[in-house]
């Protein structure tokens, strides 16, 4: 039987890659909280002179192109790329479970046009959708993420209409509906939570994703605006100093391989946990 | 007067063979079925796998629709009511589930998945844990059930839970789904007790669909024969236990296994062959039986016999008795 009773807390434990993933997203996600405290300078404090300087005991991470330092700007970018991703997939999840069950529960000409929207959804390529919508709209941080979760949702809208097409011949659902319950409650109370599973397995891995798509989109200058750091539009002021300076790529790149690492092995553990158990 | 009254219902429902193809025929899931359920009463309805017993329940319950026939609960129909008015009446008729397993959501609480019901007809808040301490110990399980899972419950216990939710809102009609099927027998008995004493207390009428025979004689005062979506014979319990009229009602009742009976006369026992295709073929007319009749006149082969009584209350579709 599905379920999340992660009451299964030690079998959460013994999975070592389910594990591992949290690990790395819990140091990443300290190392982004504690980013005033552990910063030895001001994200765009400018130093004269010290310009792209190698990492040494005073700059850990060396210096950028401007003089700022790596290391401060590293820790205030990580900040900016987990809200993205984070908050991107709860957008996504939101638009995803709520038309996924919808086209589920009410099915027939209902499904049909929802699901036709997804599929019509699904043909677009995603950066160049992106491209377009934050063309027409003003790149700032939370354009972004809507932007991104509402190009995201399609998966987990579809995942949801599947597992809610079984779960409501259920004789539980039934009972519900015999005594007069409410479509909107049926939805919320007994069928939403029982089709979650699938969607936090894909919500985890999605969160990798949108880290990904908002460091594409920074790099490309269209995403997080400068001066405000993320780990992608470090990447970009990287790209001046190519070949001078390794520190300017290593980084971030290695900040974003991390956590997408991270994120992808909770999830990959998750569902093991949840959907593959017998 | 009947509770419930189901007049000529019958539930179609159309099968494609491909993709491409717009209609390629019906199925005839309930046909025709006239029924009175008493109050206070229990009817028993029997009948093999996939001959339309839960299609019946579900439309008892106004779960899925009727393409034509009549419901009447209480002197009222209800197929033509609208949702939202039919919602009051909804507390009055409830159904319990054969499997225990499914029947319950996994993410509630037993007090919540009790509780629900009583929630839904707008009771108020503090009256209602009170009626689900009251209810859960009426089916014969202790307090501190109430704030398990149903993970955490065993088959039988599960039920009682089902039975606890069916009863809470004091319905006057129960649909028993074959409520008992999946126990094992102990579990089975205590159950059937368990709901024998509700039906005294509460004045409840069952409809009790089961496959097994000498459980339904043991519960039922009257039984209805179902095959292949049409019922065949209805009566009296001991009307139909003692003297069964129909060989389909026969083939069933021979069918019971018992020791005497195995040792005595097994060769000659007819078997009903094993036939899943229901009605498709729309060109015949005839009996539904005919095929697997062990005494098929011609008549037979042309159309399809009429329910007739043949004792008092005692009614049979066969032509051995025009």
């Amino acid at each position: 039987m599905k379920g999340l009773h992660l009451c299964n807390m030690k079998k959460f434990l013994n999975h070592r890659l389910a594990v591992s993933g949290a690990i790395i997203i819990l140091v990443i996600s300290v190392f982004a909280i504690s980013a005033p405290l552990i910063s030895p300078y001001q994200p765009d404090d400018i130093a004269i002179g010290q310009y792209l300087l190698a990492p040494s005991a005073k700059h850990w991470m060396g210096t950028d192109i401007l003089g700022r330092d790596l290391f401060s700007r590293m820790a205030y970018g990580a900040r900016i790329s987990l809200i993205v991703g984070l908050v991107s997939v709860c957008i996504a999840v939101i638009q995803g479970v709520f038309f996924g069950a919808i086209a589920g529960y009410y099915g027939k000409s209902v499904d049909n046009i929802i699901m036709r929207f997804v599929d019509i959804m699904l043909c677009f390529p995603n950066i160049f959708l992106i491209l377009a919508l934050v063309a027409l709209l003003e790149p700032n941080i939370i354009i972004i993420m809507v932007v991104i979760g509402a190009t995201s949702w399609m998966g987990i809208a579809r995942l949801v209409r599947a597992e809610i097409l079984s779960l409501k011949e259920r004789d539980f659902v039934k009972a519900a509906r015999a005594c007069g319950v409410s479509d909107f409650k049926i939805i919320i109370r007994h069928l939403v939570p029982n089709a979650m599973a699938p969607v936090i397995v894909s919500a985890t891995l999605g969160v990798a994703g949108a880290i990904l798509l908002e460091s594409s989109l920074s790099f490309l200058g269209i995403g997080v605006q400068p001066p405000t750091p993320s780990w992608g539009n470090i990447l970009m002021d990287a790209k001046l100093s190519l070949g001078i300076a390794w520190w300017m790529t290593l980084f971030p790149g290695a900040a974003i391989f991390i956590t997408v690492l991270g994120y992808n092995l909770l999830g990959e553990g998750l569902r093991d946990l949840l959907l593959l158990r017998k | 007067m009947a509770i419930l009254t189901l007049k000529d219902i019958t539930k179609k429902y159309l099968f494609k063979n491909s993709f491409f193809s717009f209609y390629s025929g019906e199925i005839k899931a309930v046909d025709g079925v006239c029924l009175e359920l008493e109050e206070g009463k229990t009817l028993g309805l029997v009948g093999e796998s996939g001959c339309g017993k839960s299609t019946l329940a579900n439309i008892i319950l106004k779960l899925i629709e009727p393409t034509t026939g009549e419901v009447f609960f209480n002197g009222k129909e209800i197929t033509q009511v609208r949702e939202k008015e039919f919602r009051p009446l909804r507390r009055q008729i409830q159904i319990v589930f054969q499997d225990p397993y499914s029947s319950l959501s996994l993410r509630l609480r037993v007090k919540d998945i009790i509780a629900e019901p009583l929630e839904a007809c707008l009771m108020e808040k503090n009256k209602i844990l009170e009626r689900v301490k009251e209810l859960i110990a009426q089916v014969g399980l202790g307090q501190e059930y109430l704030v398990r899972f149903p993970h955490q419950l065993s088959g039988g216990q599960r039920q009682r839970v089902g039975i606890a939710r069916a009863l809470a809102t004091s319905p006057r009609v129960l649909v028993l789904d074959e409520a008992v099927s999946s126990l094992d027998l102990s579990t089975q008995a205590q159950i059937i007790n368990l709901l024998i004493r509700l039906q005294e207390q509460y004045k409840l009428s069952y409809l009790f669909i089961a496959h097994d025979l000498s459980l339904v004689r043991f519960v039922s005062d009257t039984v209805a024969v179902m095959y292949k979506g049409i019922i065949f014979e209805k009566g009296p319990t001991e009307m139909i236990y003692d003297n069964p009229a129909h060989p389909y009602t026969k083939l069933l009742l021979n069918s019971i296994p018992s020791f005497e009976k195995s040792l005595k006369n097994r060769k000659d026992r007819y078997m009903i062959k094993q036939d899943f295709s229901l009605n498709k073929s729309e060109k015949f007319f005839g009996c539904s039986f005919y095929q697997n009749c062990p005494k098929p006149m011609p008549c037979c082969e042309k159309q399809m016999p009429g329910l007739k009584e043949i004792g008092k209350n005692h009614f049979v579709s066969c032509f051995c008795y025009e």
